[in-house]
């Protein structure tokens, strides 16, 4: 009980490939949880099916104790999504569009126009209130991706790759950020990445998932731990290269 | 409500984001709908009258039709993309916000183009219509109970998508209710007829509402508006059960 | 002689239309729905006006809208919006690049996706025109009316090239389409006969290419026996070609000076 997030037995099938078998996966309040796994190993479908954009065939996703699909609405509302490739719409200004999703959140347009300043100055982004959102870089795309999904306090933050396309330094700023958002707000996060390093910096949690599987689930260390390797990064290697060998056979 | 009226917003605002174009685009589909009033003009000049109808009469039904379609084109412009959406997987960013899936996507998009045929609807209205206080209630009326025909009309055969994974059923659905809306369902005759007043109900988009303003019925205005909610209704229905069987296209776009 | 690359490129686009199913069912039903509409149109009109329609029995009105119709529902109907995103987003620069003009490669692959379309259209046509209107007024005519499509065809597309050809000097190529469509509605005669016009309008038409885009081989199969129809369609789309690829060029020449 209490979780921001609780999904359990989550299988998804594509025809006769079964993308994700029979998965659990639960965040709590103010969890920094990383959902990690190598390509194809069902990692996006999971992803997917968490923030409610396709139906598992089996098992159920709750989220702050909205059931998706039905408590849809009720659910999002408590979560924030960030990705280098969510749209915003390019012909508004970036303080105009994020005072738009504001309202879209059910803010009030004053609360929502006070979040909007609030939150570009968090990110460091204040400079580019009033530049045309097609105007922006991906690096910029993204922390105002960031800004817009903080924007109405949510109570998780699922981030697809964050720093992706951000410059190291940037990328530092966004991690501290973010790290002060769960920290004062109690903002579960929900992390994907390839990099590992970020994911040890920015997570208390990992969750590795292969061939559509959990393998994994503990404190960054205790994964280390149980695979024998020296680092998360070695964990990912040997999970892909397993697949790879597999494959090959 | 909140986030609905900030999707309108949103809309209207990119909409109006581009303002030299809006203008153009608008005035270009008020020419496109008079050149239907010409066509009009010039048939009922060679032929008199058909079927009951004659030049005053087919303005009005032109007048019904292109403002209800103006505000179905024009200002829930996805109800015709709904199919392509589905089968394209571009429902992915809907999906994730915190608003109902159907009124956030209909009130999405604005499309200046039909916003021209709202206008030009509503002066063909004033200057052909005979407006008096009393026709022109029954005018906004059955032009609300037409969009509202039409908008789930295109939802329903546009949510077939969902189920057939393919959308020329929503396309078909388009051009069949737009077209057949033009012409006074009276030419038709039999088996016609009656699919133009069941399957494909063209007939309560224009012809019944252009003959309630001419001469009003209180059983016939019911019987439109019963038809409206039942196909808005069986729009929303079929939509949200297309919805469970959606599959992402990872495609994030603004829809 | 017609370049190898030009039939391929017509062949590869046909090809590829035939195998969207889909596409080709959605462009035959819409198509008989407005036959049966508009047709059933000026039917009832002959008959509430002592059967001819300045000229026209309703048989020869019926047949005369079928064929009208599958002229321009053979096309794609955003061609010249397609055309002119394809300009405006710099598709046409990359084109230039190629060792072929690129006005001929686009005519040859419109002609190619249109043609399967024709086809199927003219032949569901003859069905729906026997059964709602009755048998061809003059089926001789009909034998003239089958090339007559095909040049109605062709000139569309290159009228349509030379139309969208504007999105080379300004940004939104849309509004030529619904201008253009309209003329060749009504002054082309794709919903009403020429000589069903004002005699203003009606001369207007004569004058213009527009009517050999949808009149000419509607006036051939409705049982008029024309045959000029058929030269004067060929010099029309000689005459379009020559347009069509004096404003290509000039657009060419305005990308290679601002930079596609």
């Amino acid at each position: 009980m209490g979780y921001v997030l609780e999904a359990r037995g989550l299988v998804k099938r594509f025809k006769s490939v079964v993308a994700v078998d029979g998965v659990d996966l639960t965040v709590s309040a103010g969890e920094r949880v990383a959902l990690l796994g190598p390509n194809g190993a069902g990692k996006t479908t999971t992803l997917l099916m968490l923030l409610g954009a396709i139906t598992p065939d089996e098992g159920t996703v709750d989220i702050d104790g909205h059931r998706l699909p039905r408590g849809r609405s009720r659910g999002m509302s408590e979560v924030g999504f960030v990705a280098g490739y969510l749209p915003l719409p390019d012909r508004l200004r970036v303080r105009e569009a994020l005072s738009i999703f504001g309202g879209l959140c059910g803010m009030r347009r004053a609360d929502a126009d006070r979040a909007v300043a609030l939150n570009l100055e968090r990110f460091a982004v204040a400079h580019l209130a009033d530049r045309m959102c097609m105007d922006l870089s991906s690096g910029q795309r993204t922390l105002i991706g960031i800004v817009k999904a903080v924007l109405h306090q949510p109570r998780l933050l699922v981030l697809d790759e964050p720093t992706a396309s951000l410059d190291p330094d940037v990328a530092f700023r966004v991690r501290s950020a973010l790290l002060e958002v769960s920290g004062n707000e109690g903002t579960a996060l929900l992390v994907t990445s390839h990099n590992m390093v970020e994911v040890e910096r920015l997570c208390e949690r990992v969750v590795f998932i292969a061939k559509g599987r959990v393998v994994a689930d503990g404190p960054p260390a205790d994964v280390v731990a149980q695979y024998g390797h020296e680092d998360l990064e070695a964990v990912f290697m040997h999970l892909a290269g397993t697949r790879l060998n597999e494959a090959d056979i | 409500m909140r986030g609905l009226l900030a999707t309108m917003g949103n809309a209207f605002a990119e909409a109006r984001a581009n303002r030299a174009a809006l203008g153009s685009q608008m005035a270009v589909m008020v020419l496109n709908d008079v050149v239907w009033v010409v066509f009009w003009v010039l048939f009922f000049r060679r032929v008199g009258s058909v079927g009951g109808w004659d030049a005053r009469r087919i303005l009005l039904l032109l007048a019904v039709l292109t403002t209800a379609g103006g505000i179905t084109l024009g200002l829930l412009a996805n109800a015709r993309r709904i199919g392509t959406m589905a089968v394209e997987g571009e429902l992915d960013a809907v999906l994730t916000l915190p608003v109902a899936p159907l009124p956030y996507l209909l009130l999405r998009r604005v499309e200046p183009t039909n916003l021209g045929d709202l206008l030009f609807g509503v002066c063909l209205f004033v200057l052909s219509g005979r407006p008096t206080l009393g026709r022109t209630a029954v005018f906004v009326g059955v032009v609300l109970a037409s969009a509202t025909l039409i908008t789930g009309f295109l939802v329903l055969t546009g949510s077939l998508a969902f189920f057939l994974g393919r959308s020329e059923g929503g396309d078909l659905g388009f051009h069949a209710i737009v077209l057949l809306g033009s012409y006074p369902v009276d030419v038709f005759a039999g088996v016609a007829k009656v699919l133009l007043y069941s399957v494909v109900p063209a007939a309560f988009v224009s012809t019944v509402p252009a003959t309630l303003i001419d001469s009003f019925d209180a059983g016939r205005a019911a019987a439109l508006a019963a038809v409206a909610g039942a196909f808005g209704l069986a729009g929303w229905a079929t939509f949200t059960a297309g919805l469970r069987r959606y599959t992402s296209g990872s495609l994030w776009t603004r829809a | 002689m017609i370049a190898t690359w030009f039939l391929v490129t017509l062949r590869t686009e046909a090809r590829r239309v035939t195998a969207e199913r889909g596409g080709l069912v959605v462009a035959v039903v819409f198509y008989v729905v407005v036959v049966a509409v508009l047709a059933g149109l000026w039917r009832v009109a002959a008959a509430t006006n002592g059967g001819t329609i300045a000229g026209y029995s309703a048989v020869a009105l019926t047949w005369y809208i079928a064929t009208s119709e599958a002229a321009v529902v053979a096309l794609n109907i955003r061609m010249i919006d397609d055309i002119g995103r394809a300009i405006g987003s710099g598709a046409v620069a990359v084109e230039l690049l190629r060792p072929v003009p690129v006005l001929a490669l686009r005519v040859a692959a419109e002609l190619g996706r249109s043609l399967p379309r024709l086809a199927a259209c003219v032949g569901t046509g003859v069905v729906v025109a026997t059964v709602s209107g009755g048998a061809p007024p003059r089926p001789a005519t009909l034998a003239l009316a089958g090339p007559s499509l095909v040049l109605a065809v062709a000139c569309n597309i290159v009228a349509q090239h030379a139309f969208a050809a504007i999105a080379f000097w300004i940004r939104d190529a849309g509004s030529a389409w619904f201008l253009y469509q309209k003329l060749v509605f009504i002054i082309g005669g794709m919903l009403i006969p020429l000589e069903a016009l004002p005699g203003w309008l009606h001369a207007l038409a004569n004058a213009l290419p527009f009517r050999a885009m949808a009149y000419a081989p509607a006036r051939l199969a409705s049982g008029h026996f024309e045959p000029r129809l058929l030269v004067e369609q060929a010099a029309w789309l000689g005459v379009l070609l020559v347009a069509a690829g004096a404003v290509f060029r000039a657009g060419e020449r305005r990308l290679q000076v601002v930079g596609g």
